[in-house]
């Protein structure tokens, strides 16, 4: 009984040690080597991002190379993106990536689209606000690749900068085929953010940061009056004059297409900000019901500021160069 | 001896011949997929919008869709939605509906809104997607049915 016990553990091990040794072995690395790309963009004009990737694969397998990008979803980047590599599988041979059919979803993903997933695991990158969206393409090229294969790849990404000017960190996404997003084992795929990436030379109307958080936000950015959008007040970014208070109230106009103004100045239970944590407020709501625009009218632009109960104290749109106060601003813009 | 085997065998063979051939009579080949029912009155329990969770940010409770057996459609304490008046309803596929199709009656506009009908802890679900507003935006809304009429 001993001896069977001994054998027994011995296999148990002798297997155990296999799955584990095949875990080790039998995957391809995908590494990330650099992204290249210019600091400053111009608006309405085409930009390039260069990846330069490799693999290492310690198996046998027939894959396809997967990219994603993440990019304001201003810039429609599913629709104005082309993107195509080089490969020293085939020296010199320019090849194509397309991109991912919505109905095909990444392994263990049902129902998700490629984009949906990359939110779900990744979110926005190093963004503070949500209106940024992931394509993702897959190399046309079928590849069989190798057990011993140490393969790289240049990857050339030309997408059209929207019309906004900004500020956003885009992130870049690899991977070879069908590992699941939710390994944490990140042999299997690898993430790049950029810094900080100035849009310059378009609506300065439309300006978004993407980078860092304001005092206001307003959410999505694409907007029209039927639309749920959401107002916030971030009173941790520095002091100011509502630290004092947990009453906030917004304080807003819209102004439309037919010139008309529509104000709710009111401090009421319909103004009051919610508490979303620490010194976060936020108020959602459907802009045409708020505000009472009639059918036939479109909101073109909001004004607004927050306040206190009693509207004695305020934060509004402060300028460095010493300009009196502004209400903030949020243009209704769908493109 | 030997033929009380034989015989014992045979009515062996006959029990489990026999049995065969019920078993296969009697079970259909393949299962049938039931005809999704949507009629009844519908409220919402989850909202998104570009797949950010919304639901507790403003009041949704209020909003209901009555879909009736007779195809048509209302709505009361409407929110932005995928149309904005009663009508008709229809699903491209009584079994396996990918859209559901809204006409509104007074514009005669037809809207297709994706359509989803999962069991979420064990309550019957419409999960629908949908952009009111801004093209660029993405609302899904979950609806439970209601005992209301």
């Amino acid at each position: 009984m001993k001896n069977l016990y001994k054998i027994n553990r011995k296999w148990l091990m002798a297997g155990f040690s296999g799955l584990l040794l095949a875990g080790i072995l039998f995957f391809s690395c995908v590494y990330l080597d650099s992204v290249i790309y210019d600091s400053t963009l111009k608006a309405n004009e085409e930009a390039t991002f260069t990846v330069n990737m490799h693999i290492v694969s310690n198996e046998d397998r027939t894959t396809r190379l997967i990219l994603s990008f993440l990019a304001p979803k201003s810039w429609n980047a599913g629709e104005h993106t082309k993107i195509t590599y080089v490969d020293t599988y085939d020296e010199g041979v320019l090849k194509s990536m397309s991109l991912i059919p919505l109905e095909q979803s990444p392994l263990n993903e049902a129902g998700l689209t490629w984009g949906e997933a990359m939110k779900k695991y990744f979110g926005v990158g190093l963004n503070v606000l949500d209106d940024m969206e992931w394509v993702t393409y897959q190399s046309d090229e079928i590849y069989n690749v190798h057990n011993g294969d140490n393969q790289s790849a240049v990857i050339k990404i030309v997408t059209r900068v929207g019309e906004e000017n900004m500020r956003v960190k885009l992130s870049f996404f690899i991977t070879m085929g069908e590992y699941s997003l939710s390994s944490a084992d990140e042999r299997y795929f690898k993430i790049e953010n950029t810094d900080c990436i100035e849009v310059v030379d378009g609506d300065e109307t439309l300006y978004t940061d993407f980078c860092e958080a304001h005092f206001n936000s307003v959410q999505p950015s694409g907007l029209t009056k039927d639309d749920i959008v959401t107002f916030k007040f971030q009173g941790e970014i520095a002091p100011n004059e509502l630290d004092d208070t947990n009453e906030i109230y917004l304080c807003a106009k819209a102004f439309t297409t037919a010139y008309r103004e529509y104000a709710v100045t009111e401090r009421t239970a319909k103004t009051r900000m919610k508490i979303e944590s620490g010194r976060t407020y936020s108020l959602t709501f459907w802009a045409a019901d708020y505000f009472g625009i009639p059918e036939g009218e479109e909101i073109l632009r909001v004004e607004y500021y927050f306040t206190n109960a009693d509207g004695s104290l305020s934060v509004k749109q402060t300028y460095e160069t010493g300009e009196p106060d502004t209400w903030f601003l949020s243009m209704f813009n769908c493109k | 001896m030997k033929n009380r085997y034989i015989k014992i065998l045979m009515m062996c063979l006959l029990i489990v011949a026999g049995a065969c051939d019920k078993f296969e009579s009697n079970l259909p080949s393949t299962p049938e997929e039931t005809v999704k029912e949507i009629d009844g009155t519908w409220k919402i329990s989850k909202v998104t919008r570009n797949g950010i969770d919304i639901t507790n940010l403003m009041d949704f409770t209020k909003f209901r869709i009555r879909f009736n057996t007779d195809n048509t459609y209302a709505i009361d304490h409407y929110l932005p939605f995928a149309v904005k008046s009663g009508g008709t309803w229809s699903l491209d596929d009584p079994q396996y509906p990918f859209n559901l199709e809204l006409t509104e009656s007074d514009s005669g506009e037809t809207l297709i809104t994706a359509f989803n009908y999962p069991v979420v802890k064990g309550k019957r679900q419409i999960i629908l997607s949908f952009s009111p507003g801004c093209k660029n935006n993405i609302y899904t809304y979950a609806f439970e049915k209601t005992s209301e009429n």
